[in-house]
């Protein structure tokens, strides 16, 4: 046969050069990478066939018929080929059998995320990611199938092998996420995995390719893309006169301050980052750093942090022996403000912003106004930061065994995180008294070790491929800090050492926490047709007693591909891929705080002797657990389908799962006869979550026009099924300040469900009011007058009181979705994400203080339209500071709305740039984007923004579990507009 | 990994296991005990709730628009749900001697100091499971923390008459192992006196007379030299606190803690006396929430001094009211308190709270209106504006005396009079009298009449300290206790039932203790 030089280039779908795909020739080891250029040589017969493979991409095949150059462009990945990381290893998509759903570097490059979690962020079914704070640097409140516990409900984040925080991870260093939602993919990492599991993949280098540096970079303005519309100062003056409300002092006042135009402001976001990556025969690296400067459209909060991060892999003896490591560090400067939103809702246009006369300069509320913090004045006068800095250092050896496909592993993680709390706020007249000028820092050292002996061993012989792993690990948490405050410090002062001492404060504190866990899986193939996996986990943590401490949790799972079938043949045509799943484990979570069964001494309870102090110290006061106490257990089943049609061009996955928490750490209330303060934690109770996802995505090409089209959808259904413990079967939610609860964990509904009274429209009179009676001929709301809103008796006795809260709906939504899309044409691409929420119920707090007229504060400008006799067609009910109805009442549908919204959340336009233009700058590929983020939102909500997750609790939030679907004033998200640069070099 | 990796001990305070090493550690643990009662705030003595709630009886008037639940329970309008009940703070005693209980016989240290300490854990014990009987009736009796305790929180009640046995087995061991009196350093610190005055008077409440005539009878005689001071006021002054008519007495000191006064139980707790801020009339500083009631004033006027007396009234009258002597009687100067404000200035700073409490008028005292207000426990002696404002820490350091020696006589008088030994009793009330100003040679036709004059001392003696709700349950049954407030106009007294006997057993530990029931007339 003709040995002919067989020459070409491999390109990517966007005709790209693609460095390091291996070029083989089929049924040979003949074979080859390609170059920085994307070219290759090598030698083959004519009539053979060359094969193109590159990790994340389809296999090209291209026979050999001349001595033409073979161009080859190499799709995406289709389902059946991609290649899944799962906990400690990976897997073909086609033999998984867990629910698993995994987004790929290429489906990250939208540049918008300005962090990892935000990056997936509507791709996943089941996934929600919704706001906690809205602050710059504030992290996102991430829900894998709905809420199971009542404490943390976070995943657990495993990067490059190492347990840590997502946050580390700079969106733009990401290779691939991986969510584990079920307890079979999830059941390997047992312990913590009950929330689910994301795994982060960072980019590596490539072997044999040389150096290539990439850079990309955006500038961009962030906006408030909604203001409430609040009363102007002439207008609270005119309604509150009409009303004959005006306290005689406010005539004199004439400022006008708009609040909400002095507090926000557009603000810039910059961010760059730069990698160099590349690889030897034996080793490849990849080195980035990224910068990121984002200010709040708060003023004067932002976020400044860096990162640096280095991946390298070595190999030696052959391949028989592999080493690497993820080294990354993160430095960061957040300044936030703990500003309560609704001050800047609620403070009187009346007030002018400064007054020079008093201590501060900024103007204080006068004794005939609500006692508001001056806004402008608190943003000013207070300064606050968080610089932390992260370190994660990573690193493993592989080493090959006698035995053929048996590999064992170390894997050995540090993470460090040193940082310090800055709260520094300078003297200022607050009403009629002076707040003293203060600095409280604190210092805070955590760190954790995590070592990993793993035993691979995979095989495939004949139709039977196995992959078993046996594993022993152990890690330990470590957190330290202490904190020192001072007052009143002189001006031009910045240390605790300059303030006075009588005032001063110290604290400080030590935790530990250690696991020590054993696991092994199977998984087994038999011919691609069926598939198995079972796994099982022991942990033991130091957060339970001797005897109670260690968990074990296993999990099988089965696969079904049923287009492997004999029988099937005539129908692959039609249906590519047909594969059906079941999986079942069990899952535990041990987010508790340290130390809860043991009973320590508390100082501090004194009397007197003698006529002097005699400090009090005793042990037993406070409630501990009971030493039983032991881990909260998840049991998840699934059964799930994948589908794919029209040769693969249309993917359809669907899952039903039933999820199931039992024994929920929660903290119960005891008998006040006990004597004993607190509560103790105990296992109390189980919370089921039952929901359908489903994913569906085509992609296609009309002529040089590619486009996909991608749509997920999920449901959950929440409910608290079972209170093991009191005699009370409910436990109390959301109650804003105190002044009602709204929200409730009851047996039978959702967490956090909302019961309130219901509101039936306004008395047009008097006399309407007083006609309202019971069934007795009782005057239901004796004080009510016309204007005023009419309660419904939901009980029937005569009176409206919080016996008559009746259930309204919960903050999960029936449906939630996300659609995706994108298309490219010759260069120009455009990507749009909408997502959206249906059925979900929201509390608005912040809507309840600013229509509230009981006190003398500014208000919506809503109430302009308040029921008087002369203006009934409305349902703002009386203007009236006494408001002896309670129209203002929290417990009430009144502040209940729908949260429903549907938004475009990003849309992404970017412009590839011609080759010609590329030689001349000597670069390899460049790109220009324009993207926008939060670009419109549809919604009834009358807040600044429907996404309401799980609240970090600044800016006078309230958090835990039952703050989401809640807004207590909540951060306003911003709408963010970018212009940005890629390019390689 | 060894198996010790995944224990891992709380640093950062000591754990019950390592600690109780030392007298020190013992010592230490007393001052958490005594804490609950006397609290500034929400204690059983402090003021917010308890002092409130103890007070629910004829001889107090609360004014209208005050808290809700201080309404509620004077009105006999309370339920299980009403705030303000003391019952979980009761027990954080009890939780706590319990605590030292069990942990003590573990601490090295001289037997004598120990046994002296057991005796007052023992007193502080009784003390409160006596106040809990009085108040609650029957209620679970744990004698182990609840920790420990195999029902963890899940307790019956015990019946009423179990806890009274309980409550006097402790005040028998702190009166075997407590001293006779205490160094001038341990002043405050409960004594024999003290547990001997409390087991005295839990047998009178228990009707277990005999005895307690023998108990009380011993604090009238050597070693103990407890006497009536000369000046009734001297109990109520911070001047002239640890007298001789203290038997048992709570510490205050506004100076003593920084960090405010709504804290309990804190490091920086306020250790100040907030009752004056609660009690005082308006305008001095205070939150004005109470007044004497109607058939008070009717019985202090009652029984005039003898002719020749250097007052008109009861001298004790002088000491409880603010009133203007002029008004009433001739030869007194007028007095002026609060930065020299005489008393028509603080009745007229009362009026706006007072005219709206319809069914408030006081007798007529000739063809004057009677006008009085609340005088014991305000900061009076003090002649400051605004003085009875706890704002100001030096405006806290009153102490609360909770066991007078008038009492300890008027206890064993009563026990006389069960008993037939009548003579005692004329000799401890003829005391009482003379202190009080009033005829000395009364005399009195038999028990009958004795019992009533005993009935009568009782309530002029301790009006506002607490007394006349629990003197009235003893002496007489609901029926009678209601008519005895209607006809003495009490607020709510039409409320009055029998289950107003007792406090409900509070919401929250029916809620979580499922093996407690409510009380039988609560049901």
């Amino acid at each position: 046969q003709q040995v002919l030089q067989v020459k070409g280039t491999v390109r990517d779908k966007n005709n790209n050069p693609l460095p390091g795909a291996t070029v083989t020739v089929k049924g040979t080891t003949t074979a080859t990478q390609t170059d920085e250029n994307g070219n290759f040589i090598l030698n083959a017969e004519k009539g053979q066939t060359l094969e193109f493979t590159y990790t994340g991409l389809q296999t090209a095949e291209a026979s050999i018929t001349g001595t033409n150059t073979i161009t080859v462009s190499l799709n995406e990945g289709s389902q059946m080929d991609e290649v899944v990381v799962i906990g400690y290893g990976t897997i073909k998509k086609k033999d998984l059998t867990g629910a698993v759903a995994s987004v790929t570097g290429k489906d990250l490059q939208s540049n918008l995320a300005k962090s990892a979690a935000g990056a997936l962020q509507g791709r996943i079914a089941g996934v929600s990611v919704s706001n906690a704070g809205g602050t710059p640097g504030a992290g996102l409140s991430i829900n894998i199938r709905g809420l199971g516990s009542l404490r943390s409900n976070a995943p657990l984040y495993v990067i490059d092998g190492v347990f840590g925080d997502i946050n580390l991870v700079d969106p733009n260093d990401i290779a691939s996420l991986e969510v584990l939602k079920d307890a079979s993919a999830a059941a390997i990492y047992g312990s913590r995995a009950a929330n689910g599991v994301v795994i982060v993949t960072t980019k590596g280098g490539r072997k044999n390719s040389p150096a290539v540096i990439g850079i990309n970079a955006f500038t961009g303005v962030q906006s408030l893309p909604k203001k409430m519309d609040l009363m102007s100062g002439p207008q609270w003056k005119a309604i509150e006169k009409e009303n004959g409300l005006l306290p005689a002092q406010a005539e004199s006042f004439m400022a006008n301050t708009n609040w909400q135009n002095e507090v926000f402001h557009t603000a810039p976001i910059n961010k760059v980052n730069l990698d160099v990556s590349g690889g030897g025969e034996r080793s490849t690296y990849n080195v980035s750093a990224g910068y990121m400067d984002q200010d709040g459209i708060l003023k004067t909060t932002g976020y400044k942090a860096f990162t640096i991060r280095t991946k390298n892999t070595f190999s030696f003896f052959n391949d028989h022996f592999r080493m690497g490591n993820t080294f990354l560090i993160k430095s960061g400067d957040r300044k936030y403000s703990d500003l309560t939103i609704t001050d800047v809702l609620r403070q009187n246009a009346l007030l002018p912003i400064y007054d020079p006369a008093i201590l501060g300069g900024y103007a204080t509320y006068a004794p005939w106004m609500k006692n508001l913090e001056n806004p402008v004045g608190f943003l000013n006068l207070h300064n606050k930061h968080v610089y932390q800095t992260d370190i994660m250092l990573n690193g493993y050896a592989e080493a090959d065994l006698f035995i053929k496909g048996l590999k064992y592993r170390l894997n050995v993680g540090i993470n460090r995180t040193t940082g310090r709390n800055y709260d520094r706020g300078l003297a200022y007249t607050y009403g009629t008294a002076n707040q003293q000028s203060y600095l409280n820092e604190n210092a805070f050292f955590n760190n954790q070790w995590l070592i990993e002996n793993t035993l691979h061993y995979d095989r495939t012989l004949n139709k039977h491929t196995i992959h078993v792993l046996a594993g022993y690990s152990a890690q330990e948490n470590t957190s330290r800090g202490f904190g020192a405050s001072r007052k009143d410090l002189p001006s031009g002062t910045d240390a605790i050492n300059a303030g006075a001492l009588p005032d001063q404060s110290t604290s400080g504190s030590l935790q530990e926490a250690a696991l020590i866990s054993q696991f092994g899986r199977l998984v087994y193939s038999y011919d691609s047709r069926y598939l198995l996996t079972a796994s099982l986990r022991r942990d033991g943590s130091s957060k339970f007693e001797d005897g109670h401490r260690y968990g074990v949790f296993p999990s099988i799972a089965l696969g079904w591909n049923v287009m492997n079938e004999r029988f099937f043949e005539a129908a692959k045509n039609t249906v590519n891929e047909l594969k059906v799943r079941a999986s079942y484990g069990r899952l535990g979570n041990q987010e508790i705080p340290n130390y809860t069964t043991q009973n320590i001494t508390t100082y501090g309870i004194n009397y007197i002797q003698g006529g002097k102090l005699w400090p009090g110290s005793i042990t037993g006061i406070n409630w501990v657990s009971r030493p039983d106490l032991t881990w909260e257990e998840t049991v998840t089943s699934n059964i799930g389908l994948d589908l794919a049609f029209l040769r693969n061009k249309l993917n359809i996955s669907a899952d039903y799962y039933i999820r199931d928490t039992r024994g929920v750490l929660l903290n119960i209330n005891q008998p006040p006869s006990t004597g004993l303060t607190g509560s103790p934690v105990m296992n109390a109770g189980t919370i089921s979550n039952k929901g359908f996802e489903f994913l569906a995505t085509y992609r296609n090409a009309v002529g040089a026009l590619n486009y996909t089209i991608g749509v997920n959808a999920s449901t959950v259904k929440n409910e608290v099924s079972a209170v093991t413990v009191g005699t009370v079967q409910q436990f109390e939610g959301f109650n804003p300040r105190g002044e009602g609860v709204v929200s409730w964990a009851k047996v039978g509904y959702p967490i956090g469900g909302f019961w309130v009274i219901k509101t039936d429209g306004l008395f047009q009179s008097d006399a309407e009011a007083q006609a309202y009676k019971d069934a007795n001929g009782n005057v239901i709301q004796p004080k009510a007058r016309g204007g005023d809103i009419k309660f419904v008796d939901f009980n029937g006795d005569g009176r409206i009181d919080n016996n008559d809260r009746q259930y309204v709906g919960s903050p999960f939504p029936k449906l939630a979705y996300g659609i995706r899309g994108g298309l490219d044409y010759k260069g120009v691409d455009l990507a749009f994400f909408f997502d959206g929420m249906y059925g979900n119920k929201i509390y608005n707090y912040t809507r309840a203080r600013m229509e509230q007229t009981n006190e003398v504060n500014n208000h919506s400008a809503s109430l302009l339209n308040s029921w008087t006799p002369s203006n009934t067609n409305t349902d703002i009910p009386r203007y009236t500071r006494e408001d002896p109805n309670d129209n203002k009442r929290r417990v009430s549908d009144r502040w209940i709305e729908s949260g429903a919204f549907f938004r475009l959340k990003t849309v992404e336009l970017g412009y590839t740039l011609p080759k010609q233009w590329l030689s001349k700058a000597t670069l390899k590929n460049g790109r220009i984007f324009l993207a926008a983020d939060n670009l419109f939102t549809a919604t009834k909500y009358k807040g600044y923004t429907p996404d309401l997750g799980q609240s970090n609790g600044e800016n006078g939030d309230y958090t835990g579990v039952f703050s989401a679907g809640t807004d207590y004033g909540r951060f306003p998200l911003a709408r963010t507009i970018m212009f940005g640069i890629q390019a390689n070099f | 990994c060894n198996k010790d990796f995944l224990n891992k001990v709380n640093p950062n305070l000591p754990v019950e296991a390592t600690y109780w090493q030392t007298e020190s550690d013992a010592l230490a643990a007393i001052p958490t005990i005594y804490s609950p009662i006397r609290n500034q705030m929400d204690g059983y003595f402090g003021a917010y709730s308890g002092y409130q709630t103890l007070n629910r009886a004829d001889d107090m008037w609360f004014l209208i628009g005050e808290e809700p639940f201080t309404w509620e329970y004077v009105n006999f309008l309370n339920s299980a749900g009403t705030a303000g009940s003391n019952f979980g703070d009761l027990y954080k005693g009890i939780n706590r001697a319990n605590v030292f209980m069990k942990n003590i016989d573990r601490v090295k240290m001289d037997d004598g100091k120990k046994k002296q300490m057991i005796g007052e854990v023992s007193f502080l014990r009784g003390m409160y499971y006596f106040l809990l009987a009085a108040n609650f009736g029957d209620v679970p009796l744990r004698l182990l923390p609840a920790g420990d305790d195999p029902d963890g929180g899940n307790k019956p009640s015990s019946p009423e008459a179990d806890v009274w046995k309980q409550v006097i087995a402790d005040f028998k061991v702190a009166k075997e192992n407590l001293p006779v009196s205490r160094p001038d350093g341990e002043k405050g610190r409960v004594t024999r006196g003290a547990a001997i005055a409390y087991l005295g008077k839990a047998l009178v409440y228990t009707k277990q007379y005999p005895e307690a005539e023998t108990e009380l009878k011993a604090l009238l005689t050597a070693p103990y030299n407890y006497d009536l001071t000369e000046n009734f006021e001297d109990n109520f002054k911070e001047t002239t606190e640890f007298n001789k008519e203290s038997v048992f007495e709570l510490s205050y000191d506004g100076f003593l803690g920084s960090g405010g006064i709504w804290g309990n139980d804190c490091a920086s707790c306020q250790l100040g006396f907030a009752l004056p801020n609660f009690c005082g009339p308006a305008g001095t500083g205070a939150w004005f929430k109470l007044v004497p009631g109607i058939s008070i004033v009717r019985d202090f006027v009652s029984e005039e001094r003898p002719a020749g007396s250097d007052t008109r009234f009861d001298k004790r009258m002088y000491t409880s009211f603010f009133w203007k002597y002029s008004d009433y009687e001739t030869g007194l100067t007028d007095g002026s308190w609060f930065g020299n404000h005489d008393f028509d200035w603080l009745w007229h700073e009362a009026q706006a709270k007072m005219s709206v409490n319809t069914g408030l008028t006081y007798p007529k005292i000739g063809d004057k209106a009677g006008r009085f207000l609340l005088k014991k426990y305000t900061n009076f002696y003090k002649n400051e504006e605004g003085a009875n404002s706890m704002y100001n820490a030096a405006n806290n350091n009153n102490n609360l005396r909770v066991i007078r020696f008038a009492e300890v006589l008027l206890l064993h008088a009563e026990a006389c009079i069960k008993n037939g030994n009548l003579q005692d009793a004329i000799t401890d009330l003829k005391r009482i009298r003379k202190r009080a100003g009033l005829n000395e040679n009364k005399t009195w036709a038999g028990a009958g009449e004795l019992m009533n004059e005993v009935v009568r001392q009782n309530e002029l003696e301790f009006f506002f300290e607490g007394h006349r709700f629990f003197d009235l349950k003893r002496w007489y049954t609901p029926a009678e206790m209601k008519q005895i407030f209607v006809t003495n106009q009490k607020q709510g007294a039409n409320n009055f039932q029998p289950k107003h006997y007792y406090l409900p057993i509070p919401e929250s530990e029916i809620n979580t203790n499922t093996a407690v029931q409510q009380h039988t007339l609560w049901r």
